[in-house]
């Protein structure tokens, strides 16, 4: 079960707008969390934004007044937050799945 | 279609898969959306005229007048469209205001526009009708003195406050500043029994007490008061079938005409009588959570295991067809749009704590049934996640409670939700959250029935009081007190040397270094608890909420006639929240690696590294190789374990420590009553690192802290497997205060 965890070797590359349900990537995310509580791990939460539309946000906020991030036991509008909070959030690991 | 900027726009779920939404809940969004956030002074005015007459009483009886007095008069107003009914405040992303803990941030802020004009703040602006302000003044000037700071202020010892102000280890600005909530009122309880039940049982209950025994006085005034403000609950909604009448009247459309009726209808029955339907629920709850909100500012107050909270009357009605499932998500939407637009002001300094006004009312979805120990999600389960993907709101807060025989289509509608990047919904593991409950005393029933409150604190609905998020721990700071010989490197003060009188240049051994690290987290957790209990014990005396502890937890508090600050819960725990612990364990182990196991450095030159925040290019090697030698040193977050087993020790002797202190209500009837742990930061991650120097991680001076129990940011980089091995050998079970690891993920990832 933890092969779809490992398995970090996605490539994609290209966005399209076709996004599927209930697809190969969701499953990977399923089993993370599954392979985690089997470890021990008791919480997960979770922020899915790249990198460059962090950094697009913070140059045109008016464009992005709409994008909720995780904070950290909250969510938050990202372009409502301070400087400092938005460095914090982007400079986080990017996992790839 | 695909669009020019959607191609070079990198993707991102939110934006790709638009909400579905209908007309009602899209105006009803777009009205709320475009009002600022601002500042209401009803509350104010209405609490402050109360208190100004009524000295003489008991004071959880002339709170409970307060409220009421409140109730009965605040301005009301219908969002439009709306097929639910209340208000915090005059206008919704208003702010009412709460004098009574404390006027000084208001004065400075408001009146003296120091450091900023909250409508001219950075961020978490508040804007400000200055009509309001001679009124305002006075108010202020009524509570200058007699405020909850004030009296906390009083009771601290100096040590304790310098520890807050000068040092910045700990921190409880949170509670000083306002109510602590942090609760789950059992609603499936109050939709089952109504207001009314609650008022008969303190009826009943005042004919019986003992008023020679040493406790009768105290009885008398919690039921009196419990009987005041359920009926001032139940007046509110009364006012608001007034209310609407009045609009239907005017109103021409014909079947927004009915909608109005039948709310008025519904507004008449409930929250005083068990409610009769799905729609007659929500609205007691959505009463029941506002008013908690009126009666003070606290954060947390949640809305538990709301799937089962909901699951009977929606079953029963998609049954019998007298509801339809778009109709109970869209006021299950409703309903959110309600909650979302609940406001707290903070002062300036506060807000970094909390970046983004979080209001934390969390609503816990799925687990198992704590009889049957089977599975327990049902089909509100499924409208509720459908509400999250399409509402989209800020609040309420999300969990999802994760077990091993959860439904694989659950699980995957959960992973579609978690897709859209809200953060929404967190995932809790049952089996270890129930686990380190039943650690601290929670049978197994009582366990299984935990929902999350606040961040991710557990507890079960009703069964739970005591303050889930108690004061800020800085184990960061406690380290680096540590490494200085207890000589605060920023502001030069001592409270605590080491008892060994070295420092990270003096220092023999690295079980010198921990010995001394264990010393100052000792120290500084003690600080914590002092000042805990100086807050808990003044809000016991001063600030005793009728309302919120007979909505948290009835069955209890109506039984033993106790509030829940005299000890009325059935379990009662103070909980820490622990900040900085990747730092703390990369900088323990960079300290054993380089000085004490291969010597590439002695602790003199890394302590002058850190001093001089890895800058000075005198020394040999410099400032900034040693940083990058320091940044080489493995990381927890990597599945290391010589590092991630520093970070579990460092925890386990927090968690271990905690509930050694009992908190204001041990002995006085709850199961627990004393201290626990968690790993929750909220964003305090960003003020505490403020005031911590560089550390021998490589962080950089006043750069921010780890959050949660996370791996360093940007420090994990081997893939989310190896990071949650890390993460995973922490002992967990031993955070009955709850665990939080932030983890980011790479949208493209979960497209296919």
């Amino acid at each position: 079960m933890t092969q779809a965890v490992m398995n970090m070797n996605s490539s994609k590359t290209s966005f399209g707008i076709q996004i599927s349900h209930g697809g190969a990537g969701l499953k990977r995310l399923t089993n993370m969390i599954d392979y985690y509580f089997s470890r021990g791990g008791m919480q997960l939460q979770f922020n899915v934004v790249s990198r460059e539309t962090l950094l697009r946000a913070q140059r045109e906020p008016e464009k992005y007044r709409s994008l909720i991030v995780r904070v950290a036991g909250y969510s938050a509008y990202f372009v409502g937050l301070d400087k400092t909070v938005q460095e914090d959030i982007i400079a986080r690991t990017e996992e790839r799945l | 279609m695909i669009t020019e900027e959607k191609i070079t726009e990198p993707l991102n779920f939110q934006f790709e898969i638009q909400p579905v939404r209908s007309n009602r809940i899209e105006h009803m969004l777009d009205y709320v959306n475009s009002i600022q956030a601002g500042v209401c002074i009803d509350r104010a005015r209405y609490f402050t005229e109360s208190y100004r007459i009524t000295e003489n009483l008991p004071q959880i009886v002339r709170r409970a007048k307060a409220l009421e007095h409140t109730l009965q008069n605040m301005s009301l107003y219908l969002l439009p469209g709306s097929l639910l009914l209340g208000n915090q405040a005059s206008h919704p992303n208003y702010s009412p205001l709460f004098p009574e803990f404390t006027t000084d941030f208001l004065k400075e802020e408001i009146f003296d526009r120091t450091p900023y004009y909250p409508p001219e703040r950075p961020a978490d602006r508040f804007v400000i009708d200055e009509a309001i302000l001679p009124e305002l003044n006075s108010i202020l000037e009524y509570w200058n003195g007699r405020t909850h700071k004030a009296r906390v202020y009083a009771r601290l010892p100096k040590e304790a406050i310098s520890a807050q102000n000068d040092i910045g280890a700990i921190n409880i600005l949170n509670y000083v500043h306002g109510g602590d909530g942090h609760f789950a009122p059992p609603y499936k309880w109050h939709i089952d029994h109504g207001l009314g039940y609650i008022i008969r049982t303190a009826k009943q209950k005042l004919l019986e007490i003992d008023l020679t025994a040493p406790d009768g006085c105290d009885k008398k005034a919690f039921y009196e008061a419990s009987i005041i403000v359920c009926r001032a609950v139940i007046g509110w909604a009364h006012r608001y079938a007034d209310f609407v009448e009045a609009k239907a009247a005017e109103e021409t459309d014909p079947v927004r005409k009915q909608e109005l009726f039948s709310m008025a209808e519904i507004s008449r029955w409930v929250p005083e009588h068990p409610a009769r339907n799905f729609h007659e629920a929500l609205q007691a709850v959505t009463y029941i959570q506002l008013a908690i909100q009126v009666e003070d500012n606290a954060q947390g107050v949640c809305l538990g295991r709301f799937d089962q909270v909901m699951a009977a009357h929606c079953e029963e009605e998609l049954r019998s067809g007298t509801l339809t499932r778009e109709k109970a998500l869209e006021l299950t939407q409703n309903f959110f749009v309600m909650l979302s637009v609940i406001e707290r002001i903070r002062s300036w300094a506060d807000t970094a704590f909390f970046r983004g006004k979080p209001i934390f009312q969390n609503l816990t979805i799925g687990g198992v049934n704590p009889e049957t120990r089977l599975d327990a999600t049902n089909e509100m389960s499924y409208i509720i996640l459908d509400a999250i993907q399409n509402t989209r709101t800020v609040q309420p807060s999300h969990y999802v409670r994760w077990h091993k025989t959860a439904p694989e289509k659950f699980k995957m509608k959960v992973a579609e939700t978690i897709r859209l990047g809200t953060g929404f919904p967190a995932v809790a593991n049952d089996e270890v959250y129930m686990q380190a409950m039943m650690n601290r005393g929670y049978t197994y029933k009582d366990a299984a029935d935990y929902c999350i409150i606040g961040c991710a604190e557990p507890g079960p609905p009703g069964l739970r009081g005591g303050r889930t998020g108690a004061a800020w721990y800085s184990l960061a700071k406690c380290l680096e007190m540590a490494l200085y010989n207890g000589n605060d490197p920023l502001s030069g003060k001592i409270l605590h040397p080491n008892s060994s009188n070295k420092d990270l240049s003096t220092f023999e051994s690295y079980q010198e270094v921990w010995n001394a690290f264990s010393e100052q987290a000792r120290y500084y957790l003690k600080l914590e608890v002092i000042m805990d209990n100086a807050i808990d014990k003044t809000y016991e005396e001063f600030i005793d909420e009728p309302l919120s502890g007979i909505m948290a937890c009835p069955e209890t508090t109506l039984e033993r006639g106790q509030s829940l600050k005299k000890g009325g819960a059935k379990y009662d725990f103070t909980g820490n929240q622990t900040i900085g612990l990747a730092n703390v364990a990369n900088s323990l182990f960079a300290i054993k690696k380089l000085v004490f196991d291969e010597k590439t450095l002695t602790g003199k030159q890394l302590l002058h590294a850190m001093k001089t925040n890895f800058t000075d290019l005198t020394t040999d090697p410099t400032g900034p190789e040693i940083q990058q030698i320091c940044i080489a040193v493995p990381k927890y977050g990597n599945d290391t374990d010589d590092v991630d087993l520093i970070a579990r020790d460092a925890l386990i002797l927090v968690c271990e420590e905690f509930p050694k202190y009992k908190n204001t209500r041990y002995g006085k009837g709850p199961i627990g009553g004393v201290f626990q742990a968690s790993t929750t930061t909220v964003s305090s991650n960003t003020p505490f690192g403020q005031s911590v120097g560089a550390l021998p991680d490589g962080r950089n001076a006043n750069a921010p802290l780890s959050d949660g129990q996370s791996p360093f940011r940007g420090t994990d980089t081997l893939g989310p497997t190896a990071a949650l091995n890390s993460v995973s050998k922490l002992n967990l079970v031993l955070l009955s205060e709850g665990s939080l690891y932030n983890m980011k993920l790479f949208p493209a990832d979960l497209k296919d």
